[in-house]
Order: structure tokens, then sequence, then C-alpha cells
């Protein structure tokens, strides 16, 4: 009977670590077909093509107009096995990263326009060029396009153009007795934008007259450029510590200082949707039109617009947006095929319906908003752009910069450091990488 | 045939785990090693020897993050041993619901740091804190709790000591079990009070377990990342900048792969220097 339990445990044993073997031996398959997206090894026929797509989504309505322009490119190409991995937002940066350090490369990305430059330099973007008519840009902005352009390659295609705004609760400015710029009135200027924000608290409409998007250098950087400030100048030197950086520094820390910028936002302890939606604040500056189906959802008790964001020494602001973007895997044809058939002027609006943003190609068909009312100033507000600024935007020197150089602002918000000290490390942090 | 299939069968019996010790623990160690002397990016990497060890003890920001490490870890440890062991004690004898207490001390182990980090979060909000709140009904002004620098850190000890209170508890109370009621019998006998009982008795039956919780808990606390993570992100600026947050940000942020595993290659190194002194200094009497 001992003899029979031993036996039985020996070959348990043994069958646990067959298994063990066998399942590590799968994971290496499967990692190797995501890889390069092709059929299973072994398999000679050529007809069965796979693509592997991975997306971000900012809400149910978003991930539904994705999985949409999916489901109808599968139904149009029964040949080709699609493998998707949507995640959220929240997400998304760390999935990607994890998928490209551990060579599990997609061969598609719906992502984020600023992501580009940072996976350029890495080595990991697909060529789209040869796959992808000659005039294909032909429709398209030249500014918001450039960035698709890395290293001598086409990497990517815009499929949406996110426009920066200053959303306003409307309730509250009513009460106040304010009234925002309108589309056809010029923006505030930084004056008079502060002017409002604290006529806003006097009038106890709201507790903080204005806040700032998030812990993001991204929203803050607009304002370094209406201040005519830059990253770099001419010469490719950093300029962000010359007079223009030091005073839109100043004047951000002094909106803390003041109490008429809510606490916790570019520090990124609080939120700043819930502080918007409680109507805690009356502006939120630099948000977008990413964020309007979010707003539509939950504003419940007040009313909310959009107006320009201010002007200072400048009338300017960034653009982004999403982009379909490539990757360095053996199913770069098949990419561009799936790349083509998502921005197509049918079948991009399905994506800017469902992100509320506007369309990257002027020959876009069935565009609708969730805000109509909100179009005209969104649109008008995305010509202002200064081509020279947007394209340090679009570097890489700023996507590996940035997050540090948010850390030394912060430090400025809290009071750590100087203006000037503050401008004077983000322009070594640019040195650094330019070295 | 059944002596050799008895000297055979006990290491047949332990392969599996030495594989997955050896696949998911020592040869990622090696690794990591390795890379440390290396950097590149993922098409290819160069040998640089010592560069990325020299690199960080020049960087700032590596020596920031490391004091703020040292910093958290002083705040949580002693207050967390003193509350496990004291409520340890309390829940040591005989009372109503006591295996429910017990339970809800543990509970906050139980929760993910991730969930932990954001439910703090809110309770520290500066803007619709539930901890503000409470010092207003109370007429005290509110306090900017993980956004004032020289606060974030102790607040972020709080959450800390508040989450693993329980585990240890749970720890102590079983060392507790087994000190023999005799001793304290004789002592009472003696003439000695409570205190002069947990003084003399309990705490030094209590040093080995002392010494393993202090372990714990000084490795858990240099390992500290989710909480911070979701909480401060490292901000506001570099207030709540730790080490494993820094070797994250340096590996998968800027993909400076080889730099980020020397970065933890020390951070081993100095969890290995303290334990051993740890080890040396609690058990110096045995």
């Amino acid at each position: 009977m001992l003899k029979l339990g031993r036996a039985l445990c020996l070959i348990g044993i043994i069958a646990l670590f067959a298994g063990l073997v066998a399942a590590c031996g799968s994971g290496n398959n499967a990692e190797t077909s995501g890889n390069n997206g092709s059929a299973s090894k072994g398999d000679s026929s050529t007809q069965k093509q796979s693509l592997s797509i991975l997306y971000q989504y900012a809400n149910d309505e978003n991930k539904a107009g994705i999985d949409e322009i999916i489901n109808q490119y599968k139904e149009q190409n029964p040949t080709i096995t699609v493998n998707t991995q949507g995640v959220p937002l929240s997400q998304f940066y760390q999935v990607l990263q994890t998928r490209v350090s551990a060579n599990d490369l997609p061969d598609v990305v719906f992502a984020p326009t600023a992501i580009i430059p940072s996976y350029a330099a890495l080595g990991v973007l697909g060529d789209l060029t040869p796959y992808l008519p000659e005039d294909f840009f032909s429709t398209f902005s030249e500014v918001r396009t450039s960035i698709n352009h890395q290293n001598g390659m086409i990497v990517g295609v815009p499929i949406a153009d996110s426009i920066r705004g200053v959303i306003y609760n409307k309730t509250a400015f009513d009460k106040a007795g304010i009234e925002a710029p309108g589309l056809e009135d010029e923006p505030w200027t930084w004056d008079q934008l502060t002017e409002a924000a604290k006529k806003l608290q006097e009038a106890e409409a709201v507790r903080y007259g204005l806040m700032f998007e998030k812990p993001s250098f991204d929203g803050w950087l607009p304002f370094l450029f209406q201040n005519g400030g830059a990253l770099v100048d001419e010469q490719g030197q950093p300029a962000i510590n010359n007079a223009a950086g030091v005073e839109a520094i100043e004047w951000t820390v002094n909106l803390h200082k003041e109490g008429i910028a809510a606490p916790g936002i570019i520090e990124g302890t609080d939120d700043p949707l819930r502080l918007f939606v409680s109507g805690q604040v009356g502006m939120w500056l630099s948000s977008g039109t990413w964020n309007i189906p979010t707003l539509e959802e939950q504003v419940q008790d007040f009313e909310y617009s959009v107006t320009y964001m201010p002007q200072q020494a400048k009338n300017t602001t960034i653009i982004g947006g999403n982009d379909l973007v490539a990757f360095k895997t053996q199913n770069v044809e098949t990419a561009a095929h799936f790349i083509e058939f998502a921005v197509s002027p049918d079948i991009i609006s399905i994506f800017t319906n469902s992100t509320a943003s506007f369309p990257p190609r002027t020959d876009a068909n069935n565009i609708v908003n969730a805000r109509e009312d909100l179009v005209p100033i969104f649109s008008q507000q995305g010509q202002f752009l200064d081509g020279t600024l947007n394209d340090q935007y679009f570097k890489d020197f700023y996507g590996k910069t940035k997050d540090q150089m948010l850390r030394e602002l912060q430090s400025a918000v809290i009071g750590q450091q100087s203006p000037q000290e503050t401008a004077d490390k983000m322009a070594a942090i640019i040195a650094q990488e330019l070295k | 045939m059944n002596s050799r299939f008895n000297r055979i069968a006990p290491y047949v019996f332990v392969l599996p785990n030495i594989l997955v010790v050896v696949l998911f623990a020592i040869y990622p160690l090696i690794a990591n090693f390795v890379l440390s002397f290396t950097e590149g990016s993922f098409e290819e990497t160069t040998f640089v020897g010592f560069d990325n060890y020299i690199l960080a003890f020049k960087d700032e920001s590596f020596w920031i993050s490391l004091r703020n490490t040292l910093y958290y870890t002083l705040l949580l440890v002693p207050p967390t041993i003193v509350l496990s062991l004291v409520i340890a004690v309390g829940l040591n004898r005989a009372m109503p619901l006591k295996n429910t207490i017990r339970a809800v001390y543990l509970l906050p182990y139980l929760l993910s740091w991730s969930v932990i980090g954001l439910i703090w979060r809110w309770i520290y909000s500066s803007n619709y804190g539930i901890l503000n709140n409470l010092l207003a009904s109370v007429g005290l002004p509110p306090l900017r709790w993980i956004l004032d620098p020289n606060l974030t850190i102790p607040s972020l000890a709080f959450v800390g000591i508040w989450a693993g209170v329980g585990y240890y508890m749970m720890i102590y109370l079983a060392g507790l079990q087994g000190i023999s009621g005799t001793y304290y019998e004789a002592a009472k006998i003696d003439g000695a009070n409570k205190w002069q009982q947990f003084i003399y008795i309990t705490v030094p039956s209590l040093r080995p377990i002392t010494t393993l919780i202090v372990i714990l808990a000084v490795t858990s606390s240099f390992r500290v990342f989710e909480q911070i993570y979701v909480m401060t992100g490292g901000g506001p600026g570099r207030a709540s900048f730790v080490l494993v947050l820094y070797i994250f940000i340096k590996g998968f942020n800027e993909f400076s792969i080889g730099y980020a595993a020397a970065l933890s290659v020390i951070l081993f190194l100095i969890l290995l220097v303290i334990t051993i002194l740890q080890q040396k200094l609690l058990n110096r009497d045995e």
C-alpha cells in the first residue's frame, strides 16, 4: 500500500513537472506568434494572415467605436485573423511598455500621438512608406502629420485631432455675471482670465476660479508658448529658461499661491474631473474635446461650455490626438492595409464620433459630435497653431524629458524652488537629453 | 530497488519547486546582475562595465529617492512593531468578539495596495477629503496632507502602518500563544505587576518574532511602490520619490534598462546589509 502511494506521488510529481514545462513551451509559442503577427510556426499557407491590434479607450463609447471599426474590417477581410487587446487609457502606457519590454510587439496600436517620438527613438516602429499611396496625406494637415514622419519613415497615420480649450462652468459664470469669449471674440489675455477667475470666487460661485488640466506637462506647455517661450531656440539649444519661460512658470505659481488655482491638480494628488463635475472649479484650462463625452454623462447640476485658450504674447496652442501606429513586426503590410481602412473618409468618423474629437482629414464623412454647439469654437481653436512650436512638442527629446520637467514644475508650485531655478533645471534636463 | 527509490524520491519531490525558484527567482536575479553592466535599447545592448553604478552615485535623483525611502522606513517600522505588539497583547485574552476584532484589524492587509492608495488619496484630498472635513468640523484648519512636501512621507507612512499592523499583529499573536503561562504565574507569585511581566517575560520571549517582523517590515518598506504610484506618483515634485519608483521610471518610462538593473542591484545590496545587521543586533544576546 505504501509502495503504491509512493509510486502515485512520484507519477503525480512527474506529471506536474511535465505540465510546467509544456506550459512554458506553449507560452513561448504564443509570444512568438503575437510578436510577428503571422500564422503559427510550420504553417506553409500564405493566404491566412493575422493582425495584432492594441488599443486604448477613454470610455465605453470610445471602445465601442474602435470595436466597430475592427469588426467591419474583419467582415471585409475574412482571411485575416485579427487579435485585439483593448485597455483603458489609464493602463495603456504600462501595457504597451510591458509588451515592448517583452518583445511582444503588436502590429498596430491606437495610440495617443505623443508616444510616437519615444517609440521611434527605440527603433520599434514599422515603416509604412512602401505600402501607402504617395498622395496619402494630401487631405491631412502638414503640421499634424509631421510627427508621423520619423527617421525617414512613415510610422503612423492620424485618426483623430484633440483640441484644447477652456471648459467652464456656465452656471457659475452667469451667477458671477461673467461672459466668456464667444466665437467672434478675441481670446482672453492671462490678466483677463485671472480677473474672471477671481470674480467667480468673490461671487462664491465656485471654490476655485480655475484649475490646470492634470499632472501633465503637455497640459501646461501651451502657456509657455502663449507667453512667447519655447523649449528650444532656433539653434536647437534649450530656451525654456529665458524671460518668457520664467514668466510663464511664475504666473502658474502665483495662481496657486493666491488660491485661485485648485491645488493638487498639477501636483497629481487630486482628480480634476471630480473637482469640475462637483462644481468646485470655474474653469478647466487646457482641457479639451476628449473630455466632452465624459462631461456629458457626469455633469448633472450645472451647464458647461467652452471658450478659447487664453493668449498672451501669442495666440497659440498645441494639437494632439490619436494615431494608428505601426510597430516593427513581420506584418507591416497588413498593418498598412488596416490603417488605410480605418482612416478612410467613411470609416474615420466612427472613431472621431466616439471620442468627440475632430477628423484630421478634410474629406471625412458622417461626422457627429456630442455637443454640436461646441464644434465651431473647438474648430476655430484648432487653427491657432504655431507650426514651429508645435513641432517641438512632437520631438523625441520632449517625450523623454517632459515627466522630469513636470516634477520641476510641481516643485515650483509647492514652493520648494523659485520659478527661475525651476526654469534653469528644466533647461538642464533638456540639455542633458540633447547631448 | 527500494533503497534506490528512497534515495532518489526526495529530489524528485522537490524538483518542481527548485525549477520554479530557479526560473522565477535565481535566473532573473543573475540576468538582472548581468544587465546592470550594459546599456542600450531593445535592439542592442553595449557592455559598459561599472558605468551605471558610477552614474548612480552621481545621480541626485538616486540619492533623493534613497533618502525618501530611508525616511519612510524610519517612520513606518518602529510604530508598526509597537502597535502590532500592543494590539496583539490586548487581543490575547478571552473577550467577546475576539475573533471578529482580530479579523477587522487584518482586513486592510487583505486589500490590494492600489485600492488602498485610491482610498487614502480620497481621504487625504485637499479639496474634498474626509480628513480635512473632520478637521473643519472641530474648528481646525485643513492640512495639505500629501501636497505639503513636509507631510507627504509621514502621510504615506501612516497608510503603510494602517495597512500592515494587522498582519504583524497576527504574527505576534502566534508568538504569544507559544509563551508558557507558568512564567506569568511564577512572576505573579514573585510580585511582578502586569507591566513588569510584559517587559521581563513577554518582550524577551518574543525576540525571535520581533527579529522576523523587523526584517519583514524593513524589506517591505524599502520595496514600497504601488501605494506611492497611485497616491502621489512620487510627487509633488520629488517629495515622495522612492527607490523602487525610480527604478520603475528608469526602466519602463525611460527605457534605461541597464541603469534600472544597476539600481535594483544596489537596492538588493542595501537590503542584504540591513538584514545581516538586523540579525546580528537583534540576536546578539542569544
